[in-house]
């Protein structure tokens, strides 16, 4: 079967991180050329598969269930993988250089390989097993990506700043700490998801996607009658929010940042956090239509305005903390927290308007043009973080006189993330808010329309205070220069590409989007209704006013400044405030982590030490060695008094078996 | 067509009859080792078209006999490889082996008599000579002492026969016991059971390590499926309590020899004499799957898993013990001190060791894994009474207990072989004995599970 080629999409990756093990020295070069077929297999996978098709193996039986190995290629996983796979070879090239000569750069292919295979891996899984199974793949990747540096020296790899407290708890975080907290925070919403697989598979007995989409009718309405539909989606969707960053989980990507820069772009573009949205994506078209067969398509009112909610939420929320952050990752990294929220609120927002494929294509149109400027602003910034050796804005003042490419490859990806026309993220984020608007909902609208002129905002103010404002005196001492071309060209050709698939996007009659649209929604393994993309002069007036106002009023208000003196006492405590991130990470600290960490000391000392350490350690080897040593003494060499052990040996023997004779004949 | 038996015996005999001839020549034991691995292709081979050893079989389950036979000559196989070290009598190491193999193979097929004495016989000269063989003081005095307390024991296992056709069918209840328990003391002399046993670590503690080798791996198999099939078959003739007397026997026996073993096993200084001891704590995990066997033909269950953990634990114990008593010879002194360092000088050899300690410690994925975990998951069974107090499955945690115990001793040794220290060592002509024994400890562990799957 000639599909079975398309396994390489995520083998060939796999492959690549052990024979980069091997081979060493050319393990970038595996990894660049590997990743590099990837994406030309997906994206030639239209023309060699039908779609949609599954190609699937037996795998092995489990609890009388068949599990196949199998890759699932639909309109929604073929995009989805191919925008994964070409932002991965992108960065790959990027990481080339700026990984050149690090200490741990083997390791560091190893886990990127595995990283990008993963992904792929859980992009195309046709069964929620394989999914899975992609799925903590990246959990694990990204926490050896993430703690990278391990050793912890490097304080510019650091995240906060160093001797900074809120309400008593530590506000920096080093590599090795950042690791770790990405894997517990995602993997408890694992629990979540596991959880609700494991429902499915009660409920419906299948856990193949297809096999899924076929019993949905019957899998919604017993959970409905047991009152646990609602459970189950939160419960089920709950690994997709934490490993999104949606509120309350959004805290890991936030330090995060500690990993190497061309590690943030990957998570942040192509892998990881997409991972979320690609879940809902996929299962969201299942459920609706599931729902409307079955008649109850009014419960999952409670879900979706959950949904809704909590990425508006986050979208405004992450965005308000951009706007004080100091870090030039930091505020990305909040960007892509913020960014990914609007895409929740279009997945959300699906539910309540009439042809819902509209709001799902804005979301993952959404993702696509994220992945376009977020990577391209995460390599650049990389860059300037080597140029500078800072991670904090104001000392990269003056970075437009030596780094010129780099700043006009920033300001599109820039322009891009604020939502200017034409540039890719306008089109998606306007989509997004406008079906937004449809549901009737003016909390989630309003808390989208202030996210979006915040992050006009706070990238300018980024912007601004990094490539418009003037050096100081020492810049030109500095030897500050271009980065590589190997590095530069990455992120460069990314800047055109947000504004090349922003001007291609749309058109009244057709354009990408449409392209895009009606691929991944006719060609899929859920058929929704489709209509063509419309947009209201009006929404769109507002929005644009709102981006270009947080535009401009950055740009007036942080140029020429390397700081805003605040005077009133309540701006300084909102500034700390947004600062600290709203104190949540002090308040998960005080009661979360502090509390638990006491009770498991307390455990240890009494439990461990006290009862099994003395036990296990202290009294049996006492007790073992003294027998031992008694015992021991019977073995002296002398033959006569062996024999007199074999024969009283025998007698007891003899004894015993006389007795329970006696005993039981009575 | 010649019938396969006669192949077999042909073979050994023939062998054992020219290798003296041939001693002190270099290939001798290669060619020895090549000849076992040969028959047991053909042996194996014949087993699985068919026309296996069935004539000899008789009335009982021929699993085991068969397993005794590939067992022994897998032992064969690993031992000889390294006779080269016995110097000029390596032809007559050879001719003792092929007649412990061929012994071993007849006591397990059997439950007559006769064919029991004259097994028995060829088994325990065979022993003797090859405990003798290194011909050293040390040697010379155990092979005394081991052939002493032999004679001692063929006696009570001949008045157990003697007992078993005078008073054979008779109700009354105390003769057949009385039998039952010469028939262990005699078998449980000759695998090491406790308190039969004080022969035991002498021999194997400080006799020439490649004698060991071959005495540990080799000369127990017979006897211990003797001790199966006598008991099975013999359940026939005994009621109600005799068996639960014959089942309570077996099971202090087991429990006390493989606490015995492994306390005092943690006591020595020196590694061979700890092997010595371990290998008696192993025949108390065997004893363990024994009175499984026996419980389950009781207690009318299948006795499929029990049999199955039985025959890993053979290959398992005797594989292992091939290896690890053959680095010993590496030695000149073997005390835990005088080997230190040795996994960090001879690290190839060491390391292969190291896995024959792990296999015997029962660490996945090696086979002695598997052994251990078929014995106390067999041991667990539900349906046997005397194995549980309540819900509780007292007897395998016991087991399990013990087997934890037994990881003191062998991580000890890693610990010393892996420490910082220069020792002297030789291990010319042992590689490949240690090199093929642990491989096929981690293969077959790998292997093993699939086949169950």
């Amino acid at each position: 079967m000639i599909g079975s080629i398309l396994f390489l999409i995520w083998g060939l990756p796999m492959l690549a991180a052990g024979l980069g093990l091997v081979l060493r020295k050319q393990a970038p070069f595996i990894s660049i050329l590997t990743i590099a077929i990837s994406f030309i297999l997906s994206a030639i996978s239209p023309f060699i598969v039908s779609v949609p098709s599954v190609i699937s193996y037996p795998w092995f039986m489990l609890l009388g269930l068949q599990i196949n190995f199998g890759m699932l290629f639909d309109g929604l996983s073929i995009v989805m993988g191919s925008v994964v796979a070409f932002v991965s070879l992108l960065i790959a090239i990027y990481s080339y250089r700026y990984m050149y000569g690090d200490w741990g750069h083997i390791r560091y292919w190893y886990f990127f390989s595995f990283f990008v295979g993963s992904m792929l891996l859980l992009v195309y899984a046709s069964n929620l097993i394989v999914l899975l199974i992609g799925w903590e793949g990246t959990t694990l990747a990204s926490y050896a990506l993430i703690g990278h540096w391990y050793t912890d020296e490097d304080e510019e790899r650091w995240v906060g700043d160093k001797g900074r407290y809120a309400l008593g708890v530590p506000m920096w975080f080093t590599p090795s700490q950042s690791g770790v907290r990405a894997m517990i925070v995602t993997s408890f919403g694992d629990i979540g998801f596991i959880t609700g697989i494991g429902m499915l598979y009660k409920v419906s007995g299948t856990l193949s996607i297809l096999g899924i989409e076929k019993n949905i009718t019957q899998i919604i309405t017993s959970l409905n009658n047991n009152g646990l539909l609602i459970p189950f989606l939160i419960a089920f969707t709950m690994g997709a929010f934490a490993k999104s960053a949606q509120f309350p989980f959004h805290e890991w990507l936030v330090t995060a940042m500690t990993g190497p820069s061309s590690i943030s772009a990957l998570i942040h573009a192509a892998t990881m956090v997409n991972a979320g949205v690609y879940l809902l994506l996929r299962f969201v078209p299942i459920l609706l239509q599931g729902a409307v067969v079955a008649g109850l398509y009014s419960s999952l009112n409670i879900f979706f305005t959950y949904v809704l909610v909590i990425g508006a939420f986050t979208a405004f929320m992450m965005a308000s903390m951009a706007i004080a952050s100091n870090e030039l990752k930091l505020i990305l990294a909040y960007s892509t927290a913020s960014q990914i929220g609007y895409m929740f609120m279009g997945i959300g927002a699906a539910y309540f308007i009439s042809t819902p494929s509209i709001a799902l294509f804005a979301s993952l149109s959404h993702f696509i043009s994220q992945a376009l400027f977020k990577a391209a602003m995460f390599m650049a910034a990389g860059a300037l973080i080597e140029e500078f050796s800072s991670r904090y804005i104001k000392d990269m003042a003056g970075a437009y006189s030596k780094m010129k490419l780099t700043a006009i490859a920033f300001l599109l990806a820039s322009l891009s993330l604020s939502g200017i026309p034409p540039f890719s993220g306008f089109w998606d984020k306007d989509l997004i808010l406008e079906s937004t608007l449809q549901t009737g909902n003016v909390i989630a609208y309003l808390l989208g329309v202030i996210g979006a002129f915040l992050t006009a905002f706070y990238i300018f103010r980024a912007f601004t205070m990094v490539f418009v404002n003037k050096g100081d005196e020492n810049l030109k001492e500095k030897e500050v220069k271009e980065a590589h071309p190997v590095m530069l060209w990455p992120y460069f050709v990314l800047g055109l590409l947000s504004l090349l698939f922003g001007i291609f996007w749309y058109f009244p009659y057709g354009g990408l989007s449409a392209l895009i649209y009606y691929f991944v929604y006719r060609q899929s393994v859920v058929q929704l209704p489709t209509t063509s993309i419309y947009f209201s002069p009006l929404d769109v007036g507002i929005s644009v006013t709102i981006a270009l106002i947080g535009l401009l009023s950055a740009f007036y208000i942080y140029r020429n400044r390397r700081e805003i003196v605040l005077k009133s006492d309540a701006l300084k405590k909102l500034r700390d405030f947004l600062y600290d991130r709203w104190y949540i990470n002090s308040i998960y600290y005080k009661a979360f982590v502090y509390s638990l960490n006491d009770f498991a000391s307390a455990l240890r000392k009494s439990v461990e030490f006290g009862s099994f350490d003395r036990f296990y350690h202290n009294l049996v080897p006492r007790f073992i060695l003294g027998t031992g040593e008694r015992l021991r003494k019977f073995q002296h060499g002398d033959i006569g008094k062996y024999l007199l052990v074999l024969l009283a040996g025998a007698l007891v023997l003899l004894v015993i078996g006389f007795v329970m004779l006696v005993l039981m004949y009575g | 067509m010649v019938e396969p038996i006669l192949v077999v015996f042909g073979t050994l005999i023939v062998l054992s009859l020219v290798a003296p001839f041939l001693s002190g020549r270099k290939a001798l034991n290669y060619c020895a080792s090549a000849i076992y691995a040969l028959l047991l292709v053909y042996v194996t081979y014949m087993e699985y078209i068919g026309l296996g050893l069935g004539k000899f079989k008789g009335i009982l389950p021929g699993i085991l006999s068969y397993a005794v036979l590939t067992v022994s000559l897998i032992a064969g196989v690993l031992t000889s490889l390294s006779f080269s070290k016995l110097g000029k009598r390596s032809g007559i190491a050879v001719s003792l082996t092929s007649s412990g193999i061929l012994a071993n193979f007849v006591l397990s097929s059997t439950i007559n008599p006769f064919y029991i004495i004259a097994a028995w016989g060829l088994l325990s000269v065979s022993s003797y000579g090859i405990a003798a063989i290194p011909k050293d003081k040390i040697s010379l005095g155990n092979s005394l002492k081991y052939a002493f307390m032999g004679g001692l024991s063929f006696q009570i296992l001949l008045l157990s026969f003697v007992l078993y056709y005078v008073f054979v069918g008779s109700m009354v209840g105390l003769p057949i016991v009385i039998g039952a328990a010469l028939l262990v003391t005699a078998i449980g002399f000759k695998i090491g059971i406790v308190p039969f046993h004080m022969w035991l670590p002498d021999v194997y503690g400080t006799s020439d390590p490649v004698a060991v080798s071959v005495l540990s791996s080799l000369m127990k198999l017979g006897p211990i499926v003797l001790l199966v099939n006598l008991f099975g078959v013999g359940l026939v003739f005994l009621n109600g309590i005799q068996r639960e007397v014959l089942l309570a026997f077996l099971m202090i026996l087991s429990l006390l020899t493989m606490t015995w073993g492994n306390v005092t096993a943690a006591v020595q200084k020196d590694v061979q004499k700890m092997l010595a001891y371990s290998s008696i704590s192993h025949i108390g995990f065997m004893l363990m799957a024994i009175s499984v066997i026996i419980a389950s033909y009781m207690y009318g269950i299948s006795t499929s898993l029990a049999y199955i953990a039985l025959i890993i634990y053979l290959f398992s114990y005797s594989i292992s013990k091939a290896g690890a008593f053959s680095y010993m010879k590496g030695f000149e002194n073997r005390s835990y001190d005088s080997i230190k360092g040795a996994g960090r000088t001879y690290g190839g050899v060491s390391g292969m060791f190291s896995v024959s300690l792990l296999n015997l410690l029962g660490l996945p994925p090696l086979l002695g894994f598997w052994a251990k975990l078929f014995v106390f998951m067999s041991a667990a069974n539900p349906s046997i009474a005397p194995f549980y107090i309540g819900y509780i499955p007292w007897y395998a945690i016991v087991g399990i207990i013990n087997s934890v115990i037994s990881a003191f001793y062998y991580v000890r040794v890693l610990q010393s072989l892996y420490a910082e220290s220069k020792p002297s060592a030789t291990f010319e002509g042992l590689k490949l004995t240690i090199i093929v024994s642990s491989a096929i400890l981690i293969i077959g562990g790998i292997i093993l599970p699939v086949l169950f799957i």
